[in-house]
C-alpha cells in the first residue's frame, strides 16, 4: 500500500504536462527539477547508513549460511544477478525506462532506507531465520575420490515408532562433487538419519542445529562393521541342491539376530543392504583363492550377488556372532564364530566368515 | 629279512584261516555269503545327509551293489545282511585329498582290511561346481559310481582277487576211500546251486597237522557226491574236486598213488576258485557225470 503513492504521483503524463518541465530537458533533468520541486525532509544520514549496514549485513549473512549450509547458493547468486530463472525479470528490467527505475529507487530509499522501522524490521526477520536455522542442521556428503554416480537416500529415525521413518530426501550424488543436505532437527538439538548411498552400507549419522556433518563417500560408509558370510564353493554348490537354514546368534546368551530359511548357498551380508557392492579387492582375493585351488571362477557367480536377511542387523564392533549352518533335519553342517572388529581402512570392509563342510 | 616277511605271510595266513574256521559251522551246508556294506568317510558328504536318511541311503546302495554283484560276479554269493559274515566287501567313498572324492573297494577278512580297487570319483573342480551328492539322490549317484568306476572298469582285476582272496566256501570232506577207488574231495557247494563249476579248477587251502599249511590244486571231474554236514543239517549233493597238486612250503608235488595217503592227513578249510572253466554241454552225460 505504501506503494502506491510515490509511484502515483510520478506518472509520466502528468510530468509531461507538469509546468516544471520543458521541451528539451533530459528525463533526468525533469526527475531532478521534480525532486527539488518535491524536497521533503530526509532522514538522517545515520539512519540511512545504519539501515543500509544492516541490509547489508543481513544479505550477506543469509548469503553466507546459504554458502554454508546448503547446496542453494548458485541459485541464489543467480536470483541476485537476474540470471538463470530469472532471467526473464533481467529481460523486462530493461524494458522499464530510467526514469521509472529512478523513481523505484528513490522509493525504495524513502520507504525502506529512510525509515526508522526498517532496523527492527530487519532485526525480526534475521531473528525469525534464526529461529527457523535453529531447527536445522546440514549433512554434507564428498564423494572427490569416488568414481561412480550415486543415489542419495535419507531416512530420519521416528523414536514414536522404534525405527526408521520416511525417505526425508532422494538425489543424486554426481562423482567427484559434494552434496549439501539441509535436514530437519530437534529445534537447537540433533536428529539421528539414516543415510543410504547407493552400493555402499547405511550409515547412521547425528545432524545438529547449525552444524555440518560431513561425510566421505566412500570411505566413511566403508567403516560400518558388516560381516560377508561365504559359504565355500563345495557347500555353495551342495546348498543349491539341498537348501539348509542359515542362524545368525549374537553374543553368549543366545539372541537370534538373523534366520534364512531356506537357505541355497548364496553369500549374506550381516550388517548392510543386499545391494551394496563387493569391493574389488575382494573379489581379487576371490579369484586367487579360486587359481589356487584350481578351481573354476565360474563357482564365484554364487557369491556375486549377496543376499541379506529380512530383518535389519546393526552390528557392534566387540561383539561376537556365531553363523550356524543346518539341515532340514536341524543338524548342524558347519559353524563360525567372529568377533565383530573396528573398521580402520576402507580396505578391511567387510569382515568376511567362511563356512566350509568339514573335511 | 626274507625270512620274516616269509614268516609275515604265514602268520598272516593262518590269521585269516582261523578267523574264518570260527565261522565254519555257520556255513557248513551252503557256500560263504560275502557280506557287502557301504560307508561314507566324506564327512562333509555326511554332515549334508539327514541323520535319518542315513540307514535308508546306506541299504539302498548295499541292494544296488548286492544285485549287481551276484548278476555279475558268480559264482560267490553276496549279502548285505551278514555282517558277521568273516568275508566283506566295504565300498567306501573316502576324500583322501581336500575336495577329492574317490571310491574305494577293499576287502575285509575278519577284521583285516585289504584295498581290491580304488579310483578318483569326485575331482575339486567337479565338486566345486556340483556340490556333493545330497541325501535324495546320493544312493543313484553314488550306487552308479561305484557300479560303472569299480565294478565294470574293473571287473577283471577284481574277479581275480576275489579268486585270489575270496574263498567260495569252508571245510570239505574226503570221500570214503574203502567205497570208492577215487580220490575225491566233496566240497561244501550243493551241486544244484554250483554245478556250473563241475569243469573248474579249485585251490583247497588246508591243515596238514603236524606239518602246518598246504594247499591242494583240484580239478572238478564233473560228478557229485553226497556232502555230510554236521547234525542237525542233512546230506546233500554237492560238488567234487580230484586232487591234482599239493603244494607245501613252495613245492608243487603231483598228488599220486604213491603220497595219497599222505594227502589224505590235509583237512581241507577254505575252497578257493582257482580257475573258472565253463563246462561242455555234453559234461553231463560223460561217464562220472551225474
Amino acid at each position: 500500500m505504501c506503494f502506491g503513492s510515490p509511484i502515483k504521483a510520478t506518472k509520466p503524463s502528468e510530468v509531461s504536462e507538469s509546468p516544471v518541465g520543458s521541451a528539451g530537458d533530459s528525463e533526468s533533468e525533469v526527475i531532478g527539477k521534480q525532486g527539488k520541486e518535491k524536497q521533503r525532509p530526509r532522514a538522517s544520514r545515520e539512519l540511512y547508513a545504519s539501515n543500509l549496514s544492516l541490509l547489508v549485513f543481513f544479505g550477506v549473512g543469509l548469503s553466507g549460511w546459504c554458502y554454508y549450509y546448503t547446496d542453494y547458493f548458485p541459485e541464489v547468486v543467480g536470483l541476485l544477478g537476474l540470471g538463470g530463472l530469472f532471467a526473464w525479470l533481467a529481460f523486462l528490467s530493461n524494458l522499464v525506462s530510467e526514469f521509472r527505475k529512478g523513481q523505484l529507487q528513490s522509493w525504495f530509499e524513502e520507504a525502506v532506507l529512510d525509515r526508522h522501522h526498517t532496523w527492527l524490521g530487519l532485526g525480526l526477520l534475521a531473528l525469525l531465520f534464526c529461529l527457523w536455522a535453529t531447527g536445522r542442521g546440514t549433512l554434507e556428503l564428498a564423494s572427490m575420490r569416488d568414481d561412480i554416480d550415486r543415489a542419495v537416500e535419507i531416512r530420519s529415525y521416528d523414536p514414536a515408532r522404534s525405527g526408521w521413518g520416511g525417505i526425508e530426501l532422494e538425489k543424486a550424488l554426481a562423482s567427484r562433487t559434494h552434496g549439501k543436505y539441509l535436514l530437519p532437527v530437534v529445534w537447537g538439538g540433533e536428529r539421528n538419519y539414516r543415510v543410504k548411498v547407493s552400493s555402499l552400507p547405511a550409515q547412521t549419522v547425528k545432524v545438529q542445529a547449525w552444524h555440518k556433518t560431513l561425510l566421505a563417500v566412500p570411505t566413511s560408509f566403508l567403516r560400518r562393521p558388516v560381516l560377508l558370510v561365504r559359504p565355500s564353493p563345495v557347500l555353495s554348490a551342495s546348498l543349491e541342491n539341498a537348501p539348509g537354514q542359515l542362524i545368525v546368534l549374537r553374543n553368549r546368551a543366545p539372541e537370534l539376530i538373523a534366520k534364512e530359511d531356506p537357505y541355497k548357498g548364496e553369500a549374506i551380508w550381516l550388517g548392510c543392504d543386499s545391494d551394496v557392492a563387493l569391493p574389488a579387492h575382494l573379489l581379487d582375493r576371490w579369484r586367487l583363492e579360486m587359481a589356487a585351488g584350481s578351481i573354476p571362477e565360474v563357482a564365484m557367480f554364487r557369491w556375486l550377488h549377496p543376499i541379506r536377511p529380512a530383518q535389519e542387523i546393526e552390528l557392534n564392533p566387540g561383539e561376537e556372532v556365531r553363523i550356524s549352518l543346518r539341515r532340514s533335519d536341524g543338524g548342524e553342517v558347519a559353524s563360525a564364530v567372529a568377533r565383530i572388529r573396528t573398521v580402520n581402512r576402507p580396505q578391511d570392509f567387510p569382515q568376511e566368515v567362511k563356512l566350509d563342510v568339514p573335511h | 629279512m626274507f625270512h620274516i616277511r616269509r614268516l609275515w605271510i604265514v602268520f598272516t595266513f593262518l590269521l585269516s584261516m582261523s578267523e574264518l574256521a570260527l565261522c565254519r559251522t555257520a556255513f557248513a551246508k551252503d557256500a560263504l555269503s560275502v557280506d557287502v556294506q557301504f560307508e561314507n568317510a566324506v564327512a562333509g558328504m555326511a554332515s549334508l545327509w539327514p541323520s535319518n536318511e542315513v540307514p535308508g541311503i546306506r541299504s539302498r546302495i548295499q541292494a544296488a551293489l548286492v544285485d549287481h554283484l551276484s548278476k555279475n560276479f558268480g559264482p560267490w554269493t553276496f549279502s548285505s545282511s551278514q555282517p558277521s559274515s568273516p568275508v566283506g566287501l566295504l565300498f567306501r567313498v573316502v576324500e583322501r585329498i581336500p575336495n577329492e572324492i574317490s571310491m574305494a573297494l577293499e576287502l575285509r577278512q575278519g577284521t583285516r582290511l585289504s584295498s581290491l580297487a580304488q579310483e578318483v570319483w569326485l575331482r575339486p573342480a567337479d565338486v566345486n561346481l556340483q556340490g556333493l551328492p545330497v541325501a535324495n539322490q546320493a544312493d543313484t549317484i553314488i550306487g552308479k559310481g561305484f557300479v560303472s568306476l569299480l565294478l565294470e572298469r574293473q571287473k577283471l582285476a577284481i574277479q581275480q582277487k576275489l579268486q585270489d582272496q575270496v574263498p567260495l566256501a569252508l571245510g570239505g570232506q574226503w570221500n570214503d576211500s574203502s567205497q570208492s577207488p577215487q580220490f575225491l574231495v566233496v566240497l561244501p557247494l550243493s551241486w544244484d546251486k554250483y554245478q556250473q563249476l563241475r569243469s573248474s579248477v579249485f585251490r583247497l587251502a588246508c591243515e596238514w597237522p603236524g606239518h602246518g599249511e598246504a594247499e591242494l590244486e583240484s580239478m572238478a571231474p564233473g560228478s557229485s557226491a553226497t556232502f555230510k554236514p554236521s547234525l542237525p543239517e542233512s546230506p546233500y549233493q554237492a560238488l567234487v574236486v580230484v586232487p591234482q597238486w599239493r603244494v607245501h612250503l613252495g613245492n608243487r608235488d603231483a598228488v599220486t598213488s604213491t603220497n595219497s595217503t599222505e594227502v589224505r592227513q590235509l583237512n581241507p578249510k577254505l575252497i578257493f576258485l582257482k580257475e573258472r572253466r565253463e563246462p561242455m554241454l555234453w559234461d553231463l552225460f560223460n561217464p562220472g557225470g551225474n
